[in-house]
């Protein structure tokens, strides 16, 4: 009777319509590396975001290093304008300018600092936005719109465990605050739009473990790795940014050919969400020699590419990110993007 | 344990099929579904659903505004069309300088014909007209729907009339300055076509001139009312604006009633 | 935006001009500086032909993708990069032709007929006078990035715009952990 019960749940909350953000919103954080390499930043130690990816990789440096990043979409004009929708300053023109186009947008920008040490590191974030909206129906356009302000702390730790194996630690604090909201155009023209947009406040902490195999013994490097990410608690639960603790399991390999050193990798992750067997496999590489770093990657819902030029001092970086993503209304979208960056380094 | 299992596995697989045909039953994925045929330019199709879920569902404000949505899209408006009057033509009804355009009946015409009780109507519905002269400036910027068409956007105001939410009554207010321009435009056309002719009283022309301009000014009275619940901090404004509109409403079924005396004056032999 | 971008680009000019410390050589005698001498040189070749290959790649690249760009700030990206790509030609060329900053000393030395005696003396002698100048500069950046941040709080004190103020109070905490990266 009671496992009936509970196949009942699941049935109905598994039908229940949910609108729920474009998982790059929702999940980790924004950087070249997230946008160029996908899922597959789990699986490979670069340094390019500020720490990385995988926590586990946190005991493999050496030398401390101090990092200071911009990174945002090319569409970054409307930043003020959705900053102003999420602090409740926004007016006509705002309005205007937002959806003006009555055309799919999306944006996002994240300033970062973080310092990468011998077993741990720190970094923080006092400013990522993410904005998105889409539109359907030209006659009276229906305008699905997400926007998000976080500012976030992020603390790792990790160490040598003996025989190959790291293990690192994740602990990242943020603070979000966001609109989920479906509305006609003119609902949000009339009465000049006041009040209209009431931002909502989350204040999440995640739990992200990592372990990592890393024989030292062999010219290719061999790595394989276990993560868990987006594992948290939130001090109210929103179904826009539905709790979706995210399993990686990959392996990679790096090793110097030519001028340079190359690495290709496969990561396979699952999370509660995810509706096909294939979507969840994702291949990615990288070539760095000299100066440049070339990253790709590629699995059945987004592909891109990208380029990372470092002197050392400061680095520049660009890619370029397919994605599919649901538009709010069941609907599949493919949306090519283009993400930059601009670094300073120590 | 299995056969103990086993009646609620067949009730979950039944449930399930259940929940997937109610899933496509849904309102909203049938407004999905009507969205879709619009996104396409098969409005048609987007009516026929849209029409059958509002008898099911007459109080749902989302349906009826898909709905009017449809009609206008079948119409030939889109957003592409208005966007640029709807987001600052709150100032439509807002104190302008007296335009220096003439009295929309010329009165030269009329003297040597009209009797005095319709000089006097006309006299008293020119003088009120001010409120249509503003309108009639900004309304250029506005589309031109033609008259077969327009029939749909009747179809739309009619979907959403008194609709509950802010945004409806904008939309709606929205075509009706759409239809106001039109016949505007369509009854200058034949005020020109009539004045050419020397202003004859007894005239089919002239009759449908005074029910256009009548028409005209019930929906720009409509139009303002749905104004004053779009942008309540203004409702004052639209209301005066409204009375104003009422006056000349009054005045065009006094012309009218003039005209139908002047008719069957004009039948006798 | 525009604000954050200019400061970033700011942040990296600084950083940039304030340069950052090249990797000590550790030795002290003279076998141990010539072994060390000899694997840079390995390095140094190899480092020196990647520089000159990924350079030209970059240049020809942001070429390529400036021209065909549409927007602001991709080109912007695409036109640093050139510059990236030529400076990294030069580089590696430099470290073909002349390799690390202790190759002037050892080519001195290697050249003469000392005793090892006297090479290991001037070894231990030079590292010193090494230890001492990167001392020197290790203080200067601390005092200077310690200053910018000074100048970045105080900027912020007096914006009125939100966001300008976190972006500032962002690079005045950047640049105060800079200067605290280098007391380690």
């Amino acid at each position: 009777m009671r496992a009936s019960l509970i196949a009942l749940f699941l049935i109905f909350t598994a039908a229940a319509h949910a609108f729920e953000a474009p998982r790059s919103m929702a999940t980790g954080t924004s950087g070249l590396l997230t946008r160029a390499l996908g899922r597959m930043c789990h699986g490979f130690d670069l340094a390019s975001d500020t720490l990385p990816c995988n926590p586990a990789f946190i005991a493999f440096k050496r030398e401390g290093t101090l990092r200071a990043n911009l990174f945002f979409g090319n569409n970054v004009s409307y930043t003020k304008e959705a900053s102003d929708l999420l602090n409740e300053r926004a007016d006509e023109d705002t309005i205007r300018t937002l959806f003006g186009k009555q055309d799919r947008s999306e944006f996002e920008t994240n300033l970062e600092a973080g310092y990468w040490g011998e077993t741990w590191g720190v970094s923080v974030s006092p400013l990522r936005v993410n904005y998105g909206t889409t539109f359907r129906n030209p006659s009276l356009p229906e305008i699905s719109l997400f926007a998000s302000q976080e500012e976030s702390l992020r603390g790792q730790i990790g160490t040598y465990l003996g025989n190959d194996l790291f293990i690192g630690l994740q602990l990242r604090a943020l603070h979000r605050k966001f609109i989920a909201k479906q509305f006609f155009l003119t609902d949000a023209l009339a009465n000049e739009g006041t009040g209209f947009f009431e931002p909502e406040n989350q204040n999440v902490l995640y739990v992200e473990p990592g372990l990592l195999y890393a024989p030292e013994d062999s010219d290719w490097n061999p790595k394989a790795y276990m993560s868990l990410m987006n594992a948290g608690i939130a001090s109210r639960a929103s179904p826009a940014f539905p709790s979706r603790p995210q399993f990686h399991l990959g392996t990679s390999v790096a090793a110097d050919i030519g001028l340079g050193t190359w690495g290709l990798g496969v990561d396979v992750a699952w999370d509660n969400g995810m509706e096909t067997d294939l979507e969840p496999v994702t291949v990615g590489s990288y070539y760095e020699f000299g100066i440049l770093r070339l990253l790709a990657h590629v699995n059945e819902r987004s592909n891109g590419l990208g380029f990372q030029v470092s002197s050392g001092f400061f680095n520049l970086g660009l890619a370029s990110q397919s994605t599919t993503f649901n538009d709010g209304w069941g609907e599949k979208v493919t949306d090519r993007r283009l993400y930059l960056l601009l670094g300073a380094e120590i | 344990m299995l056969k103990a299992l086993l009646p609620s596995l067949l009730a979950c697989v039944l449930l399930a099929s259940c929940a997937k045909s109610e899933k496509d039953s849904r309102p909203e994925d049938q407004t999905s579904q009507a969205t879709t045929h619009m996104e396409r330019g098969e409005y048609t199709e987007a009516i026929s659903i849209l029409v059958n879920l509002q008898t099911s569902h007459p109080e749902d404000p989302k349906i009826s505004l898909h709905l009017a949505s449809a009609y206008a899209g079948r119409a030939g408006l889109r957003v592409e069309n208005y966007w640029g009057f709807t987001v600052g033509y709150k100032g439509l009804f807002r104190k302008a300088p007296e335009p220096q355009a003439g009295p929309l009946i010329d009165l030269k015409g009329f003297e040597s014909q009209a009797p005095k009780e319709l000089r006097d109507a006309v006299t008293h519905l020119n003088g009120n007209l001010k409120e249509f002269y503003k309108i009639r400036r900004r309304l250029e910027q506005i589309p031109y729907v033609n008259a077969d068409k327009r029939q749909d956007l009747y179809r739309a105001l009619d979907a959403i009339k008194g609709h509950p939410t802010a945004g409806g009554r904008l939309y709606r207010s929205v075509l009706g300055l759409v239809v106001a321009r039109s016949t505007i435009e369509d009854t200058a056309s034949v005020f020109n076509s009539w004045s050419k002719r020397n202003y004859p009283l007894c005239d089919a022309e002239f009759r449908l001139l005074v029910d256009w301009i009548a028409f005209s000014a019930g929906v720009l009275e409509e139009l303002a009312d749905d104004l004053s619940v779009a942008f309540p901090k203004d409702r004052a404004e639209f209301k005066r604006a409204e009375g104003e509109l009422k006056k000349v409403s009054g005045l065009t079924r006094e012309v009218n009633r003039h005209v139908k005396e002047g008719a069957a004056l004009c039948a006798r032999p | 935006m525009k604000t954050i971008f200019v400061m970033m680009l700011t942040l990296l000019m600084g950083v940039t001009a304030l340069g950052k410390t090249k990797k000590e050589l550790q030795a002290t005698d003279w076998n141990s500086f010539e072994a060390a001498m000899q694997e840079a040189e390995r390095e140094d070749r190899k480092t020196g032909w990647s520089y000159i290959a990924s350079g030209a790649l970059v240049t020809i690249g942001g070429l390529v993708g400036a021209s065909s760009s549409a927007d602001s700030q991709s080109k912007l990206i695409y036109g640093l990069s050139q510059g990236f790509g030529v400076a990294a030609i030069g580089y590696g060329t430099a470290k073909l032709s002349y390799g690390n900053e202790y190759n002037s000393f050892y080519d001195s030395i290697q050249g003469t007929e000392l005793s090892l005696e006297q090479k290991n003396s001037l070894v231990s002698l030079y590292m010193e006078n090494e230890r001492a100048k990167r001392e020197m500069i290790r203080k200067i950046n601390i005092a200077t990035h310690a200053a910018i941040g000074v100048l970045n709080l105080y900027s912020a004190s007096r914006e009125p715009d939100k966001d300008a103020k976190t972006a500032l109070q962002f690079l005045a905490a950047v640049n105060f952990a800079f200067a605290l990266s280098y007391t380690f």
